[in-house]
């Protein structure tokens, strides 16, 4: 999987860096406008990462050149700006995913899986690990081959957890995916401790392995065998 | 009350007094004159009479003096001459009358006389009300005429000062134009106008600075968290991470996402202030709970809150969509995170408002400051006591009101549309 990345803060991009060549992917670290707009017309890649505010120009238009000459490309604006019209502007031009800085870089590998999930896919993928399967279009969840029924919430828990596998996931990137802006409110700890609990006992009264386990003082950690 | 009302009380009650003053000197001097002139004719008829009585050895005869009474008494008894005022019966006129009495010795042909001279006072009487009265009703004139004159006069001068009031009154220093002050040819107008029109310019300069300065320093805030973030995510993967440092890194974790979480509260509550939400729209505010609801849902089911909803009416309200989201998410979410476990949350809907009521733990201590930026109740790490800030900072642009109370052990928090 190849991904590109427009980001000019040159820490930041170096973290993206380092976790994304971790997961595994291929990946192109441009900082400035010109060369990824270059980048854009010239080359493939199954992801881009842009941020909007760059020396040279805006990265919306390094959007328009990637939905004109590569359409395939799965496109998420990371940006400072946390503003609504930002966010519709992006979307309309043919952005993916939007998501606001500061933002968990486990949060960030979440949504680049669902976006290549959506595109290479077309939606009809299914994830394995094990004796776990799931559909996320579908938001279908097999232990065994067996249907197992989980909550919104519990669902959206594994996703993440799958998407983040063999990392720790701090119980803060946890509470900003579960609920975003209002993930301050009171005992979402405990919230979150709770359906970890009770998800680990879905999955193995259904037989399933517990790949959940919680590490010590950091959070919890999705791994198979 | 009004300057112009006051200045109009002062100047009736002093022109009253004043025209009072001089109307009693007045009547006291015409009095007093008239009264000399009658005893000074008196004093002239009795030299008359005695020159007379001296030059014909005879009393004169009574038609001479008409309209006053004079009377011969012959007497042998020495008396002195006396001056004084008595009531006299008017045959004539069938009344008791005022009369001035002049009683003298004279003597003719060589017997000696008692004379008495009565001047009726009446006609002086006459005369004085004569004079006073005219005199009083135009006083009374004069006073009305200069008090609408001053009145209006005032009214007038007053003007631009009024003008000046008014455009105070609606200063605003979000506002971006400066105040329209009215044009004045008086001095200390002028000075006014030009002392508080650089008063206002500096006051909306510096807010609009504070402004710019609060949202660029967090807008800057957001790439050095996110680096800090990251490299913070990265380190925690690490394995070789020893008990001690993993717990210092969690602890920095934390503080980092308050600290985030503060800065983009920040920047809300400035986006809010500079108005930079595009327009309003006629929202269901059933809907909108609606939906907030459902995202509390699990929340609200697992610390075991029942929510009772009491639907009156269904109002649409023109309201920002995405601050009315702000905004009641915020509520819902401190309805819930200051509850009680077991506790209750009641939301009443109304034609044109929405009361939102919550078990809580106490009443507040200090209910006033508690939309006021950083009141906290409690100081637990979890909130920087932005979220009723933000609530009350949508209401003003939204130009809804909101209030609290705390009564039957619930937390009330109204909004009215």
């Amino acid at each position: 999987m190849k991904i590109l990345l427009v980001e000019d803060e040159a820490s930041l991009g170096d973290s993206i860096l380092t976790f994304l060549k971790k997961e595994g992917y291929l990946c192109e670290w441009v900082k400035d406008f010109n060369s990824a707009f270059d980048k854009a017309i010239d080359y493939d890649y199954d992801c881009a990462l842009i941020d909007i505010s760059l020396p040279g120009g805006s990265g919306l238009n390094i959007v328009e050149a990637l939905k004109k000459n590569h359409p395939k490309t799965g496109i998420i604006i990371i940006s400072a700006r946390n503003s609504i019209d930002d966010k519709i502007t992006g979307l309309d031009i043919g952005a993916d995913d939007y998501l606001t800085k500061p933002f968990h870089l486990s949060e960030l590998n979440s949504r680049i899986k669902s976006v290549l999930r959506r595109r290479h896919f077309e939606g009809s993928s299914e994830i394995i690990l094990g004796s776990l399967k799931l559909i996320p279009e579908e938001k279908e969840f097999f232990v065994n081959d067996e249907p197992v029924t989980l909550t919104k919430k519990e669902y959206d828990l594994l996703l993440f957890f799958v998407s983040n596998k063999n990392r720790v996931l701090t119980k803060e990137s946890i509470a900003e995916h579960l609920w975003g802006d209002m993930a301050d409110m009171a005992d979402s700890f405990d919230f979150i401790y709770s359906h970890i609990k009770n998800l680990r006992k879905k999955i193995t009264d259904s037989g399933g392995d517990d790949c959940i386990k919680s590490v010590y003082g950091s959070g919890y950690k999705f791994s198979t065998k | 009350m009004k300057l112009l009302a006051k200045t109009s009380i002062y100047y009736l009650i002093f022109s009253a007094l004043l025209f009072s003053v001089v109307g009693i000197i007045f009547y006291d001097r015409l009095q007093g004159v008239i009264d000399e002139e009658y005893t000074e004719n008196l004093y002239l008829e009795k030299d008359v009479i005695i020159k007379f009585m001296n030059d014909s050895g005879k009393i004169p005869l009574q038609q001479l003096y008409i309209g006053d009474n004079v009377i011969f008494i012959k007497t042998n008894v020495f008396f002195k001459e006396h001056l004084g005022d008595t009531n006299i019966y008017n045959s004539l006129e069938d009344e008791m009358q005022l009369t001035r009495r002049l009683v003298f010795p004279a003597e003719a042909g060589g017997q000696k006389y008692k004379v008495i001279i009565n001047k009726s006072l009446f006609e002086s009487e006459d005369l004085v009300e004569n004079i006073a009265y005219p005199f009083a009703l135009s006083a009374f004139f004069t006073m009305i005429i200069l008090f609408v004159f001053t009145w209006v006069q005032q009214k007038q001068m007053w003007k631009p000062f009024y003008s000046t009031l008014g455009e105070l009154n609606s200063f605003d220093a979000k506002q971006n134009n400066s105040l329209n002050l009215p044009e004045t040819k008086t001095l200390e107008f002028r000075t006014l106008n030009s002392e508080i029109k650089k008063m206002t310019d500096k006051i909306r300069n510096d807010y609009k600075n504070l402004k710019e300065f609060t949202e660029n320093a967090s807008h800057e805030m957001q790439t050095p968290l996110s680096i800090i973030r990251s490299k913070m995510e990265l380190m925690i993967q690490s394995e070789e991470l020893t008990k001690v440092q993993t717990e210092s890194i969690m602890d920095m974790f934390t503080s980092l996402t308050r600290l985030s979480k503060l800065n983009q509260s920040l920047l809300l509550l400035s986006k809010i202030e500079n108005g930079q939400f595009g327009d309003n729209q006629m929202v269901s505010v059933e809907n909108i709970l609606k939906d907030k609801l459902g995202l509390f849902e699990e929340m609200i089911k697992f610390r075991k809150i029942s929510v009772v909803k009491q639907i009156n009416f269904s109002p649409f309200v023109k309201v920002n969509p995405q601050l009315a989201d702000i905004l009641f998410s915020n509520l819902l979410n401190n309805a819930i995170k200051h509850n009680i476990y077991s506790g209750k949350i009641i939301i009443e809907l109304n034609k044109d408002s929405i009361i939102i009521s919550n078990s809580g733990i106490k009443p507040l201590r200090d209910p006033e400051n508690m939309f006021e930026r950083f009141s906290k109740e409690s100081t637990s790490g979890d909130s920087a006591g932005l979220g009723l800030a933000i609530s009350k900072k949508i209401c003003d642009a939204s130009g809804f009101k909101i209030t609290y109370k705390y009564s039957d052990n619930l937390h009330i928090i109204t909004i009215i549309f």
